[in-house]
C-alpha cells in the first residue's frame, strides 16, 4: 500500500508532473535566453530576475486567452491527443534516473523511452493533421516524414550505450557509462562519433534548426501548430518544452551518465545536480547548432538522413559490436 | 484543403504572413510540397500617391516621393528631384551631385543589408539575421549623422541637397567605413561558404539570361542572371560619371547569385562613398529654390537598390505637376518572379520571394498594375480549368 | 563549401559578450547633433508670414489667423500651430522660415497618451508679443 502511495507521489511531484512542468518552463527560458545571447540580443528580460519567469507568464497568459475552436470533425480528439502527448513526456520522465534511481525501471526501458518519445511526437502530428488547414496538413506531413526518418538512427544510436555497458536499463547504463569507456579506451572513438551523430539526430528529434521544417515560420506559419490557440496552445507549448527537457535528460543520462550508485540522500542530490547540468549541456549544444544553421528543405533533410545519417548510424552500431567482441 | 492529400492544396500566402513583411497576397497551388502555380495578387497597399502628386506643390512632392518606399527613399527623391530639375531646366552644383551619390550609396548599403538579413530570416537563419541587422546599425548611424534621420533622409531638394557635410563629419564617416567593410566581407564569406545557406539557395529559382531579358527584370535580379545593366553606369546621373566603380554581374542565375550580387554591391558602394567623400568638390550645395516649372516633360531614371526606378513628369506650368508616373523596380521583377516559383517546393517560396527583394508599398501605386494582375489572373484561371480537365 | 559553418566562432563568442541591445527607455543612445527632432518655435522671431504652414507637406502646421491691427480695419497675420503627431520631421518649415523662428532640436521622445502634449499652441503672451511687433510698427508710422 505504502509503495503505491509513494509511486503516486513520485509521479505527481518529483520526477513526475510538477518537476517536469517546472523543468520544462526553465528549459524554455534557458533556451530562449541562450538563443538571445548567441544572437547578441537580450533574450527574456523583464519577468523575474533575468526574465526567468517569462515562460511561466506566457503559460498563464495563454491559459486565460480564448481558445478558438478548430475546424475539425473531432475537436475532442485533438484535445485528447495533446493531453496524451504531454502525459507521455511526463511518463518518460519516470524512467530517467534523476536521483540515480528511476521510479520505473525494467530491462529494455532504454528502447521503450525513445519509442514513447516518438509516439508522443506522432500524437502531436495527428493533432495537427486533424485540424483542417492547408498549413497544418503540410506541417504535419513534414513532421511525419521526419519522425519516420528519425527512428532508425535514434534507436541504433541509443543501442550504443547499451552495447558499451551491456545493460538495457537506463538506470544501470547511467551508472556504468563513463567508467566503462575508461576501462575500454577502444570504445572512446566510437563514442565520440556517436555523440556527433547524436547531436544531429537530436536536433531533428526536438525539431530545431536545421530540422525545424514541421513548424517553419516563414514557410507555413507555425506548421502543425497553426490552428492551436489559448489553453490548447499553452498545453502544446508545454508538451514541446517537456519534450526538449525529457529528450535532453534521457540523452544526457545514457550518453554521459556518471551518476552515483549510493543510496545516501546527499548522493541523490548530487545525482540530480549532475544530471541537470548534463541536460543543460545537451541543450546548450542543441541551441548552438540551432543558431549556426539555416533551415533545410524537407527533401534535402530526408536525403541527408537516408543517405548519410542512417547508414553511418548502422555502420557505427556494427563497429561497436565488433569492437566489443574483440575486447 | 481539397479532397485527399495527393490533390492540389491551395496555399495562401498573405495578406498577412510571416514571410511577407508587407500586406500582399500570393496564391500557390501546391501538390504535396511542389508548387504548381503561383498567382500574385497585388494592390493591398495602394495609396493613390500619384494623384496626390498632382495636388501638391513640387516642393511637397519631395517628401511624398520619399514615402513611396521608405527603404529606398533616397533613390526616390533623387529621381524625383532630377525629373523636376529637368523640367525647370536647372542643374545642381557639383558638390550637391557628389553628396547625392554619397547618401544614395549609403542608402543602398542599408537597403541591401536589410535584405540580406531578411533573406537569412526567411531561410530560417535567425542568428545571421540578427547579426546583419546589428551591423546595419553602423550605416544607419552614418545616414543619421549626414542627413539627420536614420531612414527618412529628406536630403535631396530641387536644385541640390539640403545639408552640407563638414570635415569632421567626413572624418567620422571614413572612420566607420572600414569597420563596416570588414563585417560585410565576413558576411560575404558566410553567404559564400555556409553549407545550409548554399543548400537552400544554390540552383533554386533559376532565371536564365534569356528569360531575364524577356521579362525585362531590373537591378540585382537582372545582374544575378548575367544581364549587365546598371543605370549608374549606362546613363550616369548625379556624380556617377566621375566616380569609378564596378558593376557586379554573376552568371549563376539562381537565388544565391542574386544574394551574392547584393553583398558585392555593398562592398562596391562602400568604395563609392569613400571615393566621393575624398574627392568632394567644394562650392555651393544648392541653387535658390524655384517653386514653379515651365510646361514640359521629363523622364528620370535612377538605379535604386532594387533596380531601375523611373519617374515620368509632365508639367503644364504652375507649381504642381500635371502628371507624375512612377515605375518601381519591384513591379518589373514581380511578374518574372511568379514564374520562378513553379516546380519548386514550399520551402523555396520565401527564398525566391526574398531574392527579388519585393517592396510592395512601391508596387501598389499604379492602376496599370491592377490591369496587369487582373489579366494574369484570367490567364491562370483558364489554365487551371485546362489543368482540371486533363 | 565548408562543412563547419563560419558563424560557429562568433556565436560562441557572443554568449559571453554584452548584448548589442540598448534597453531603450532605461538607457538612451547618443543622438548626433544634426538630428531632426521636435522643432522649437519662438514667438520673438515669428512674423506670422505663414510660409511654414504653406510648405508643410503633411498639414502638421495649422495656420491661425491673428488680428494685429490696433483698431480700424483688421489686419491678419498667420500664426503656426504645430501638430507634432502629424509631423514627418522633414524640416521644410525650418528651412523656409525667413526669420529663423522655427529652430531644430534633437528631442525625439514624443510618444504620449495625451494628445494635447504633442500640439504646440501659441500662448496668449506669445500672441501678444507678435501682435505688439506690428502694432509698434503701425504706431510708429
Amino acid at each position: 500500500m505504502n509503495h503505491v502511495l509513494l509511486l503516486i507521489l513520485q509521479s505527481l511531484i518529483f520526477p513526475g508532473f510538477i518537476f517536469v512542468f517546472f523543468l520544462a518552463l526553465f528549459v524554455e527560458w534557458f533556451e530562449r535566453k541562450l538563443t538571445g545571447r548567441m544572437e547578441n540580443r537580450m533574450g527574456p528580460t523583464y519577468t523575474g530576475p533575468h526574465g526567468i519567469l517569462q515562460p511561466f507568464a506566457d503559460f498563464i497568459k495563454l491559459l486565460q486567452k480564448e481558445t478558438i475552436d478548430v475546424v475539425s470533425m473531432v475537436p475532442q480528439v485533438i484535445d485528447l491527443l495533446i493531453v496524451l502527448a504531454l502525459s507521455i513526456y511526463i511518463f518518460c520522465a519516470l524512467f530517467i534516473p534523476y536521483t540515480g534511481n528511476a521510479v520505473l525501471s525494467f530491462r529494455g526501458d532504454i528502447i521503450l523511452v525513445p519509442l514513447l518519445l516518438g509516439l508522443a511526437s506522432s500524437f502531436l502530428y495527428f493533432a495537427g493533421l486533424l485540424t483542417k488547414n492547408a498549413l497544418t496538413v503540410i506541417g504535419a506531413l513534414r513532421l511525419l516524414l521526419q519522425v519516420i526518418a528519425l527512428d532508425i538512427p535514434m534507436i541504433s544510436l541509443i543501442a550504443l550505450p547499451a552495447i558499451f555497458t551491456g545493460s538495457l536499463t537506463i538506470e544501470k547504463v547511467s551508472h556504468i557509462m563513463p567508467y566503462c569507456l575508461i576501462k575500454q579506451p577502444l570504445l572512446i572513438p566510437v563514442w565520440l562519433i556517436a555523440l556527433l551523430l547524436l547531436a544531429i539526430t537530436e536536433q531533428a528529434e526536438i525539431e530545431r534548426n536545421p530540422f525545424s521544417m514541421p513548424h517553419a515560420e516563414t514557410e507555413i506559419v507555425a506548421g502543425y501548430l497553426t490552428e492551436f490557440s489559448g489553453a490548447r496552445l499553452a498545453l502544446v507549448n508545454l508538451a514541446r518544452d517537456a519534450q526538449l527537457a525529457v529528450t535532453s535528460s534521457f540523452v544526457a543520462s545514457i550518453f554521459i551518465g556518471g551518476l552515483l550508485t549510493s543510496n545516501v540522500l546527499t548522493a541523490k542530490v548530487i545525482n540530480v545536480v549532475i544530471l541537470l547540468l548534463e541536460t543543460f549541456l545537451v541543450i546548450f549544444v542543441a541551441t548552438e547548432i540551432k543558431c549556426i544553421t539555416a533551415r533545410l528543405r524537407i527533401d534535402i533533410a530526408l536525403d541527408f538522413f537516408w543517405k548519410y545519417i542512417i547508414p553511418s548510424c548502422i555502420g557505427l552500431l556494427l563497429l561497436a559490436i565488433v569492437v566489443k567482441v574483440i575486447i | 484543403m481539397e479532397g485527399s492529400l495527393t490533390s492540389i492544396i491551395n496555399l495562401i500566402f498573405g495578406p498577412q504572413h510571416p514571410a511577407l513583411h508587407e500586406p500582399e497576397l500570393f496564391r500557390f497551388k501546391v501538390e504535396g510540397e511542389i508548387v504548381v502555380k503561383a498567382e500574385p495578387r497585388i494592390g493591398y497597399v495602394h495609396r493613390g500617391i500619384e494623384k496626390l502628386f498632382e495636388k501638391n506643390a513640387y516642393i511637397k512632392g519631395i517628401y511624398l516621393s520619399e514615402r513611396i518606399c521608405g527603404i529606398c527613399n533616397v533613390a526616390h527623391t533623387v529621381c524625383y528631384c532630377q525629373a523636376v530639375e529637368n523640367v525647370m531646366n536647372i542643374e545642381p552644383p557639383p558638390r550637391a551631385k557628389y553628396l547625392r551619390a554619397v547618401v544614395h550609396e549609403l542608402n543602398r548599403i542599408h537597403s541591401h543589408l536589410l535584405l540580406l538579413g531578411v533573406a537569412a530570416e526567411e531561410l530560417g537563419f535567425d542568428t545571421l539575421f540578427m547579426l546583419i541587422w546589428r551591423d546595419r546599425e553602423l550605416v544607419m548611424d552614418l545616414i543619421e549623422l549626414i542627413t539627420g534621420n536614420r531612414v527618412m533622409s529628406a536630403f535631396n531638394t530641387i536644385g541640390g541637397v539640403r545639408r552640407d557635410v563638414n570635415a569632421e563629419t567626413i572624418e567620422k564617416v571614413l572612420k566607420v567605413l572600414p569597420k563596416l567593410e570588414e563585417r560585410v566581407k565576413y558576411y560575404r564569406k558566410v553567404f559564400e561558404e555556409d553549407p545550409t545557406i548554399r543548400k537552400r539557395t544554390v540552383d533554386v529559382g533559376i532565371l536564365p539570361r534569356r528569360d531575364a531579358i524577356r521579362y525585362c527584370v531590373v537591378g540585382p535580379m537582372a545582374r544575378g542572371s548575367a544581364v549587365d545593366v546598371d543605370i549608374r553606369r549606362d546613363i550616369p546621373y548625379a556624380a556617377y560619371d566621375e566616380i569609378p566603380f564596378n558593376v557586379i554581374v554573376r552568371d549563376e542565375c539562381d537565388v544565391w547569385a542574386r544574394l551574392m550580387v547584393r553583398v558585392d554591391e555593398v562592398l562596391e558602394s562602400i568604395n563609392i562613398v569613400r571615393y566621393a567623400l575624398e574627392h568632394l568638390p567644394s562650392g555651393q550645395i544648392r541653387l535658390p529654390l524655384k517653386r514653379s516649372a515651365p510646361p514640359g516633360e521629363a523622364i528620370s531614371r535612377v538605379e535604386a537598390p532594387r533596380g531601375e526606378l523611373l519617374y515620368h513628369l509632365v508639367s503644364k506650368g504652375g507649381i504642381t505637376p500635371y502628371r507624375l508616373k512612377v515605375r518601381t523596380p519591384t513591379l518589373a521583377n514581380l511578374l518574372a518572379a511568379s514564374k520562378l516559383f513553379e516546380g519548386h517546393t514550399i520551402a523555396d517560396i520565401p527564398a525566391i520571394l526574398v531574392s527579388i527583394d519585393p517592396c510592395f508599398a512601391c508596387t501598389d501605386r499604379v492602376t496599370l498594375v491592377d490591369v496587369k494582375s487582373g489579366k494574369s489572373t484570367k490567364v491562370s484561371l483558364r489554365e487551371l480549368a485546362r489543368r482540371g480537365r486533363e | 563549401m565548408k562543412l563547419i559553418p563560419r558563424l560557429l566562432k562568433e556565436v560562441v563568442r557572443n554568449v559571453t559578450k554584452k548584448p548589442a541591445t540598448l534597453q531603450y527607455p532605461i538607457e538612451k543612445r547618443e543622438i548626433p547633433e544634426g538630428f531632426r527632432g521636435r522643432m522649437k518655435w519662438s514667438a520673438e522671431r515669428c512674423i506670422g508670414c505663414g510660409l511654414c504652414g504653406m510648405d508643410c507637406p503633411t498639414g502638421a502646421i495649422e495656420l491661425m489667423p491673428l488680428n494685429v491691427s490696433s483698431g480700424g480695419r483688421p489686419q491678419y497675420r498667420r500664426i503656426p500651430i504645430f501638430h507634432y503627431y502629424r509631423c514627418i520631421f522633414c524640416y521644410q518649415c525650418v528651412e523656409v522660415c525667413p526669420t529663423k523662428a522655427i529652430l531644430p532640436t534633437t528631442e525625439y521622445d514624443l510618444s504620449t497618451y495625451d494628445k494635447s502634449k504633442v500640439v504646440r499652441k501659441p500662448s496668449k503672451e506669445e500672441l501678444s508679443i507678435i501682435a505688439n511687433k506690428f502694432m509698434k510698427r503701425s504706431g510708429g508710422k
